[in-house]
């Protein structure tokens, strides 16, 4: 009683002595999880028939995929993430410095492309299984094949392009572990594998728990993969009974389901970070001593490292582009302009995102307790379907725009229409939303190696809060910065559902070309802008691993 | 500070950059769920003829609705198309088109493809066709062992159907096609049959149920026509060289026939550029285009089809009108839902 | 700046803080003065409250209680809480939080606004000068050790010249010549500059040597506010008694308003007949040369000085008597002992 007192009263106080800045982030923050909330107040829409309906007969089928595939994605993207993170940080091995930023290549790769890649190669008809059959004399049925449109098929395909995630957090973890520890369990006569199992993995959790749940959010929220392979999640089922229903309080319920499992994520990743960590992250002035592996174990550790590397992201790249020189198509005349266009909305909304990740972490710095329950939740859109935030957007977009025309109509008797409604600024809007979370982990954790101490010396020295951030924050914080923005450009480049819903006029994307040459079935021409996703993709990616990438040292011979 | 000040001056000057495309002095804006590259040349031929810019918007017809829906009096749109009859009947549903009064569509388009309220009208056709693998089903006999849809959840056919998923519209009309001609029961005993009767879970594109076929996963496929025409004219065309196409058809019920189409939205800023927009496709000179680019069947009955389509035997079509289909949607996806169709 | 005024310095009456996580009271009704020119010096065990003070007088935390008014203007009380960037009120952090990636002297210049670029250079080299580090001024924060780092710190938070130095144990992790070194330059500076200059640190010799004034903590609360040789020689309690040197702890009963030791009685004024009480002897009071025969059981010399583990007779309790090591005993010999009455204590015993 007297401790909940106490903290009444220090945040009544808190809000006096830092106001605008701690406010501002609230409202921010509060902004954009309005489209959030719009969709939430979609449960007050009349619930028809349809939702017992679809209880009785399909939502069992949707929470069985949703956290099956979920679970397998998060089990998925460990295993690749963690073996080869171990590989690369703690081993020496032919193509060690190649593999690892090559690593990090899959994440340029939407999931949907490599799922379409997937299903074409692997399907009955697909090359592979008409080799098997013409070599062996099989028919249908004579053989066991692996059936790729499955939610077996769907794991697999999510987790070659998500492990990058857990791979990068996690191999900066084993990094920047202290090597004295590392080297302690040496010198008491441990294996490498005992101390990968007893020492690295546990100290590295915190990093490991991040990583999935990002992967896990992006498998909640993909579209894109589920339609090709024909399974039904939370998320399809919102889209079915919003777009093939018009059914809004059904799709509201399913959205808020979801989201409800997307919170639940968030909070256990956190609880989970925060009982895992043993010991702030100090004493990484001196790199661990790695393994030299030689002979056999050298050839296993480099496939190892090949093989994600291959079927994540080179194997869809080149029959990318064979499709593409096969059909002998056509540069689209077109593509120029779609290419510049989708740069510069990457750019913009890039710029814009981390801002606003700035702004929130920063004012989390600054009165974490009053801040805080409004940044994690203005998060949550990460997990968010990209449809289900396009129709929030658009909701709240279209609110705005008509409150405004109203109170014009009052004052000057003329509208003003549609402000935002249809503009460019509303599809910056929908990304912030959606991709808040990356960039504000990104930065969030950077500013953890900034100590508080900083701050108290900067406010002491009378440089408050404009000069701190400004000549303190900023030079420090220059990596989370890069980092940020690198992964929000990857996502905007392969952003699709918003981006249809809520494009304006003549306004195309690489991704959307992408997307209605493959729907159309038109292989060869969705190539190019698929392949130019990937290459553009890949600029930000080699820089962010790059600066991921551990000084070269001296490494010793191995017993 | 000045950090996030450059930031948000510089996301605001690239967005307002951008947004800055041309307004020409008139447009006509379509909300198409027919992709660009479909729709350009018939754009360009209409700016061509009339002087008019045409501005497009392309995603799935569910999402421009719900979009309409939220722009409401201030939405810019002025056409709504849609590659089926369900979507135009729930945007018609929802007030989001408007009643147009044009003796030249109701002269070139059969009542049967048009909203009897004259708020949309159909463009082109496209049936819901069976492609059989002609090494295991003989094309003499296939109209007597399969005949209608209904023979599809024969016995006799365990194991041999491909279909991708109750998901896609055209599945769902053509099972509001089968409860309007033979009622809810037996539409769902028909839907339990062909599920029990699926070579392979539901996947893929009606192009994948076309390739399983020829691969030999499947002897029968339940798919859109012009997939068809449009494999034979690639260069598949030899990989699917042992299939052909059937038009089911047995007594009761004719082949089954969807439309694509397009109404004037309720709200449109342009009504009458609107009106002549859809005129202009339905009008000989823009039906063949259209029809063709996609390999569909023209609306208007004086124009013949063209390339692979024109070699195909004619069919009778289904007389339920495609109105019924948007009607019957959502009893359709409940049968589907309750049969187990995934 | 203020001349002519009453320069009251530093007053902090009635402070408390509580825990914002925990609600927990971290310091209670604290009462402090200080004046411009001079040192305070707080001394106490790690948890009794002295980062929490400085931190709540450099307003990084909040209070719950009393007021903080430096010359005359309130800083913080019930209504009014200036932040921390308009107090005019300088820190100095254990860790020196120099910013990583400023140069010495940028670091120094840091809280010079206002001031036209050249102007603030200067002032930075003037106050390089000052804490005799004009030679690093183009390094950067790691490149320099522990006490060059705290120097540049001071330097930092003097050049605002600020009306309050706050000094958060800057000579933590330092070895003991340099720490000594360094108290006395940091001291002189501080002096110098005639702010008012508020301390913490663990080392009582160097609060003895270097404060014009050393404040008692425990436990979040003030036990005494005095020069070193009040609190030396007439504490407050048993714990104040402790914390200057090192004390010999005897249990004893109250008899005629004295109590007995083995060196002969002492007075204990003021204390009920029979009331249980505790003797605190300094170690250096305890004199050898005669008295009371003892038995000694051990001698460590610590340099100039060494500690003799001594034994009175019939009497099972070892003492600690520490002498110039010149004239240290040997062990296992029979000495004579004699108790310093100006450095032997009576205190209520605890409870």
């Amino acid at each position: 009683m007297g401790a909940a007192l106490a903290r009444l009263s220090s945040a009544g106080r808190r809000i006096r002595t830092l106001n605008s800045w701690t406010w501002t982030a609230s409202v921010t923050s509060l902004l954009l999880i309005a489209p959030l909330l719009v969709v939430v107040f979609g449960l007050s829409a009349p619930a028809n028939d349809l939702w017992p309906h679809l209880v009785d007969t399909v939502l069992a089928g949707y929470i069985v995929n949703t956290v099956g595939i979920a679970l397998g994605v998060a089990l998925g993207t460990a295993i690749l993430g963690v073996s080869t993170a171990w590989l690369i940080a703690m081993c020496d091995f032919p193509g060690r410095a190649f593999f690892s930023w090559a690593l990090v290549l899959p994440l340029a790769l939407p999931g949907y492309i490599a799922a379409f890649v997937y299903g074409d190669l692997l399907e009955f008809a697909g090359p592979i299984q008409t080799a098997l059959r013409d070599y062996f004399g099989w028919a249908k049925g004579d053989y066991w094949f692996p059936a790729v449109r499955s939610p077996l098929g769907a794991v697999v395909v999510l987790s070659l392009v998500l492990y990058p995630y857990v791979y990068l957090l996690v191999q900066t973890a084993f990094a920047t572990q202290s090597a004295t520890l590392i080297e302690t369990g040496r010198l008491l006569g441990r294996g490498p594998l005992r101390i990968f199992r007893t020492l690295a993995v546990p100290l590295a959790r915190p990093a490991l728990v991040a990583g999935c749940a990002l992967a896990v959010m992006e498998t909640l929220n993909d579209i894109g993969v589920m339609e090709l392979f024909g399974i039904g999640t939370f998320t399809t089922g919102i889209y079915r009974a919003w777009f093939g229903f018009g059914d809004i309080g059904a799709a509201a319920r399913l959205a808020t389901v979801l989201l409800l499992v997307v919170l639940a994520v968030l909070w256990a990743e956190r609880r989970l970070r925060k009982s895992l960590r043993y010991h702030p992250e100090n004493d990484r002035s001196r790199p661990v001593i790695r393994y030299v592996l030689r002979g056999r174990r050298a050839a296993i550790a480099t496939l190892g490292c090949g093989l994600p590397v291959l079927l994540g992201f080179a194997l869809p790249a080149v029959f990318l582009a064979w499709w593409h020189v096969r059909a002998g198509a056509p540069i689209d005349p077109a593509f120029p302009a779609i290419m510049l266009n989708t740069l510069g909305l990457a750019l913009a909304a890039t710029a814009l995102t981390v801002a606003i990740a700035w702004l929130v972490v920063f004012g989390l710095r600054l009165d974490p307790a009053f801040v805080r329950p409004f940044a994690r939740t203005a998060g949550a859109g990460y997990a968010v379907p990209g449809v289900v935030v396009a129709v929030g957007v658009l909701g709240l977009c279209s609110l705005f725009d008509h409150a405004v025309d109203d109170v014009s109509r009052m004052i000057f008797g003329v509208g003003t229409g549609l402000l935002l409604s249809g503009t460019v600024t509303v599809l910056l809007f929908a990304y912030a939303v959606r991709f808040l979370a990356v960039s504000m982990n990104a930065l969030e954790s950077s500013y953890h190696r900034i100590p508080s101490t900083l701050d108290a010396a900067a406010r002491t020295l009378g440089v408050f809060p404009r000069g701190m951030l400004v000549r303190v924050h900023v030079p420090l914080l220059r990596g989370g910065i890069a980092t940020a923005a690198a992964l929000v450009f990857v996502e905007v480049m392969k952003e699709l559902p918003a981006t249809l819903i809520l494009r304006p006029f003549d306004f195309n994307t690489l991704a959307v070309r992408a997307f209605e040459m493959a729907h159309e079935e038109r292989m060869a021409d969705a190539a190019l802008p698929a392949i130019a996703i990937v290459a553009v993709g890949l600029v930000p990616l080699i820089v962010l691993s790059r600066r991921f990438l551990q000084p070269n040292v001296a490494a010793e011979t191995s017993s | 500070m000045r950090f996030l000040t450059l930031a948000l001056t510089l996301g605001i000057a690239s967005s307002s950059i951008l947004a800055a495309t041309p307004t020409a002095a008139e447009s006509v804006n379509l909300y198409s769920s027919r992709k660009e590259a479909l729709m350009r040349p018939l754009l360009d031929a209409f700016t061509e003829k009339t002087g008019a810019e045409v501005r497009i918007v392309a995603a799935s017809g569910g999402q421009l609705i719900q979009r309409m829906i939220a722009e409401g009096e201030y939405s810019p749109a002025d056409v709504l198309l849609t590659v089926d009859a369900g979507n135009l009947w729930r945007a018609a549903d929802a007030g989001m088109l408007q009643s147009v009064d044009s003796k030249y569509l109701l002269s070139v388009v059969p009542s049967d493809y048009r909203d009897p309220g004259n708020q949309w009208f159909g463009l082109s056709l496209r049936a819901r066709a069976v492609v059989y693998a002609t090494d295991r089903v003989s094309s003499d006999s296939i109209a007597t062992d399969l005949g209608g849809y209904i023979g599809l959840a024969a016995p006799v056919w365990e194991g041999r159907v491909a279909v991708r998923s109750s998901g896609n519209i055209y599945n769902q009309s053509l099972i509001a096609a089968v409860i309007a001609n033979f009622g809810a029961e037996r539409a769902e005993q028909w839907v339990r049959g062909v599920v029990g009767n699926l070579a392979r879970p539901p996947s893929g594109g009606d192009r994948d149920q076309i390739r399983a076929v020829a691969a030999g996963e499947a002897d029968v496929a339940i798919v859109n026509s012009y997939y068809y025409a449009l494999m034979l004219g690639s260069e598949e065309s030899n990989s699917i060289g042992n299939t052909a196409i059937y038009f089911p058809t047995d007594d009761q019920m004719g082949t089954h026939v969807n439309v694509s189409g397009a109404g004037v939205a309720r709200y449109a800023p342009h009504p009458e550029l609107a009106l002549a927009f859809i005129e202009f496709l339905a009008s000989p000179e823009a039906q063949s285009l259209y029809a063709e680019i996609n390999n569909e069947f023209p609306v208007h009955p004086d124009v013949q089809p063209s390339g692979e389509v024109a070699k195909w035997e004619s069919f009778t079509p289904d007389d339920v009108p495609v109105v019924e289909f948007g009607k019957l949607n959502a009893d359709a996806v409940r049968t589907a839902d309750r049969a187990g169709w995934k | 700046m203020m001349a002519g005024e009453a320069k009251h310095g530093l007053e902090v009456r009635g402070l408390s803080v509580r825990s914002q996580a925990s609600g927990k009271a971290l310091i209670t009704d604290v009462f402090l003065d200080a004046k411009h020119g001079e040192v305070l010096w707080i001394v106490g065990p790690s948890g009794a409250g002295k980062t929490t003070l400085l931190r709540a007088i450099a307003g990084i935390e909040h209070i719950h209680g009393g007021s903080i008014v430096v010359d005359g203007r309130v800083l913080a009380n019930r209504s009014i809480e200036v932040p921390p960037e308009q107090r005019r009120v300088g820190m100095v952090f254990q860790n020196a939080a120099l910013f990583p990636h400023l140069s010495a002297a940028d670091n120094v210049a840091f809280g010079l606004n206002g001031r036209a670029r050249p102007a603030r250079a200067t002032r930075a080299q003037e106050m390089l000068e000052r804490v005799e580090l004009a030679d690093v001024a183009e390094r950067l924060p790691h490149t320099l050790s522990g006490g060059e780092a705290q120097r540049v710190a001071l330097a930092r938070a003097l050049a605002t010249d600020p009306d309050v130095m706050l000094l958060d144990e800057p000579f933590a992790g330092l070895d003991p010549q340099l720490r000594t070194d360094l108290a006395a330059a940091v001291c002189r500076v501080l002096r110098d500059s005639g702010t008012v200059a508020v301390l913490v640190g663990h080392n009582p010799e160097d609060a003895m040597r270097f404060a014009d004034r050393i404040s008692v903590m425990h436990d979040g609360r003030v036990l005494q506010l005095g020069t070193p040789e009040e609190i030396y020689s007439h504490p407050n309690d048993a714990f104040c008694a402790g914390i200057l040197g090192h004390v010999n702890r005897i249990p004893v009963k109250v008899q005629g308003g004295q109590v007995a030791t083995p060196f002969g009685p002492v007075g204990a004024p003021g204390f009920s007949e029979g009331s249980a009480a505790e003797l605190l002897v300094r170690e250096e009071g305890l004199l050898l040369g005669n008295g009371t025969p003892v038995m000694v059981r051990s001698v460590r010399s610590l340099g100039a000085l060494a500690v003799v583990a001594i034994q009175p007779r019939d009497d099972s309790r070892i003492l600690h008597a520490r002498v110039p090591a010149d004239s240290a005993p040997a062990e296992g010999t029979e000495i004579l002992v004699r108790l310093d009455p100006a450095r032997a204590f009576v205190f209520p015993m605890d409870g």
